[in-house]
């Protein structure tokens, strides 16, 4: 009995100390996050005072020069979005099939399509930075939503078909094979039977490629010039013109990154999931 | 797909064999500008640059982050609401994070050394000193991705049999020696994707020293990423450009093969 309580206690000690270590983490980690808000609010004058002020004389200054001074910022938000919203649309459209034939038909060397897949998976985009520039130069799509939608496509598709794979494997085969026996055509199976079933595949895969779209920065400084993204429009033209009024780039930046964390932790469990490739389902 | 991203490698394969710049195109060369980058010091420079500050994070995030994996899963309550508060840095777009960063590290009106200066410690000039850049750098990697290693580790420590756990206790085994004798090699098949995924994404690398650190000081933050979107934007070297694209690209997937390989070979 004594050494049970004992243990007990420890572990309650325990217990305590990892709590009050992963509660010293978050919030040395979420600090930064907060200091930037915080500089978001502040009056110019008050941006690098040292000492810093903390909560004295807070308002909307800067994202009122914001939006007076760079009134292509709202542009850049909504460029953002469908841009995340294309890249979505065109790499479900392109990766539901795929991953679906690479799943239920009988393809040859399926070992060896699925081994390309996962080493597009594995590309690095800068890698691909001369011709990509190339192309869309070749095609006057430069400075377009269509070149960064497509390209952004083209980075996640090998993405999206493995996740996808993994849903679709859990897609009992009799399902198939009973549809199959039913006349119905591939395109009916896929789109009447498979889909409706890897619904949830489709969230998550979707949920990470706009992530990704959102926070991309190299290709939207590149590709666009003044139809950019909000992140890429942060920091090439507020960050880089070395805009006197910091508080404008703090206030930009807050503007960027609100959005993208309020709508992550909204969906938080396929985040995680897209995060670790399907390794782990939490 | 395959048109997708094997147009623009087709594309990419033909302008390393050619001398393409601003200027035009001056035709074939051949292999010469494979042999031009593999005997350039400057783009292997950046390649150990690169392997450098992979290897500094990699250590310091799985350290981290597996200690606060085993730290996680003892927390009594709130561990749900703590694991989303944990992943916030990872949600946030690296850009903003990175320009944030570099104004709190900013010598002169950074917050950063006016808290060190409380303590007595004198001015730093971190992202531009070189004996701090890097690991300036490398703080800011740390900051986002250690949040992806803790959750990671932490799903597979509590997936983990009890009775093993159990047993291990019962016998007398301390918890050092349960961590690196029973719990480390259950995990093992979960390290490698966590390693081979760290590895992938340090390598491609690109906003946080772009912003941060802009290669500097003297080229000591200069990563294979920064280097080629350099080559390709002083115009002079397109082709260049994509010879040291598909070169690193090499590296990246023989480096990834081996992992994954290792991977597999693991599970099965």
């Amino acid at each position: 009995m004594r050494n049970s309580a004992r243990a007990v206690g420890a572990s309650r000690l325990g217990g305590y100390a990892a709590s009050s270590v992963v509660v010293a983490w978050i919030l040395i980690c979420l600090a930064p996050l907060g200091w930037m808000v915080l500089q978001s609010f502040k009056r110019s004058r008050d941006t690098f005072a040292i000492p810093p002020t903390w909560f004295t004389d807070l308002g909307l200054q800067s994202y009122h020069d914001l939006f007076a001074e760079y009134p292509q910022f709202t542009r850049f938000l909504v460029t953002s979005l469908l841009v995340a919203g294309g890249t979505v649309v065109v790499s479900l459209v392109v990766g539901l099939p795929a991953s679906y034939v690479l799943t239920f038909l009988k393809v040859k060397r399926r070992g060896m399509w699925l081994a390309t897949v996962l080493l597009m998976a594995l590309l690095p985009p800068v890698a691909l930075l001369v011709p990509l520039f190339e192309i869309w130069t070749n095609l006057n799509l430069l400075n377009s939503e269509i070149a960064l939608i497509l390209t952004y496509s083209a980075f996640n598709i090998p993405f999206v078909i493995w996740m996808l794979r993994g849903f679709m494997q859990d897609v009992p085969p009799d399902i198939y094979e009973a549809a199959l026996v039913d006349g119905a055509s591939h395109v009916q199976i896929l789109l009447r039977i498979v889909a409706p079933l890897v619904r949830a595949g489709c969230a998550t895969v979707g949920i990470f490629v706009a992530i990704f779209a959102w926070n991309e920065l190299l290709y939207s400084i590149i590709l666009t010039t003044t139809r950019r993204t909000a992140t890429g429009g942060l920091v090439a033209t507020l960050f880089t013109d070395r805009v006197y009024g910091w508080g404008k780039v703090y206030a930009g930046g807050t503007l960027v990154v609100i959005p993208i964390v309020l709508f992550a932790t909204a969906v938080q469990k396929q985040f995680v999931r897209g995060l670790t490739f399907g390794a782990v389902k939490s | 797909m395959v048109a997708l991203l094997g147009y623009p490698l087709i594309v990419q394969l033909i302008t390393s064999l050619k001398s393409v710049n601003s200027t035009g195109d001056h035709g074939w060369v051949g292999l010469k500008n494979y042999g031009s980058v593999l005997t350039d010091g400057s783009f292997w420079h950046s390649v150990l640059v690169t392997a450098q500050f992979a290897a500094i994070c990699l250590v310091l995030e799985f350290v981290l982050g597996l200690a606060l994996a085993l730290a996680v899963n003892r927390v009594l309550v709130g561990g749900g609401p703590m694991r989303v508060l944990i992943l916030i840095p990872t949600m946030i777009t690296p850009a903003v994070a990175a320009i944030n960063f570099r104004l709190i590290m900013n010598a002169n009106t950074g917050i950063l050394n006016w808290f060190t200066s409380l303590v007595g410690l004198p001015e730093v000039n971190w992202v531009a000193d070189p004996a701090t850049a890097m690991w300036a750098l490398a703080a800011v990697d740390i900051w986002r991705s250690t949040p992806f290693v803790i959750l990671v580790l932490s799903a597979g420590l509590l997936s983990m049999s009890v009775d093993v756990l159990e047993a291990a206790q019962l016998d007398g085994a301390s918890a050092w020696r349960t961590l690196v004798l029973i719990k480390m090699p259950m995990l093992t098949p979960l390290i490698l994707v966590v390693v081979l995924f760290r590895i992938i994404d340090l390598f491609r690398t690109f906003d946080l020293p772009f912003i941060l650190t802009q290669g500097g000081p003297a080229e000591l933050t200069n990563v294979a990423s920064l280097q080629i979107y350099a080559d390709m934007f002083s115009g002079y070297f397109t082709s260049y450009a994509a010879t040291e694209g598909i070169i690193f690209t090499a590296i990246t997937l023989v480096f990834g093969l081996m992992l994954v390989r290792s991977l597999r070979a693991d599970q099965s």
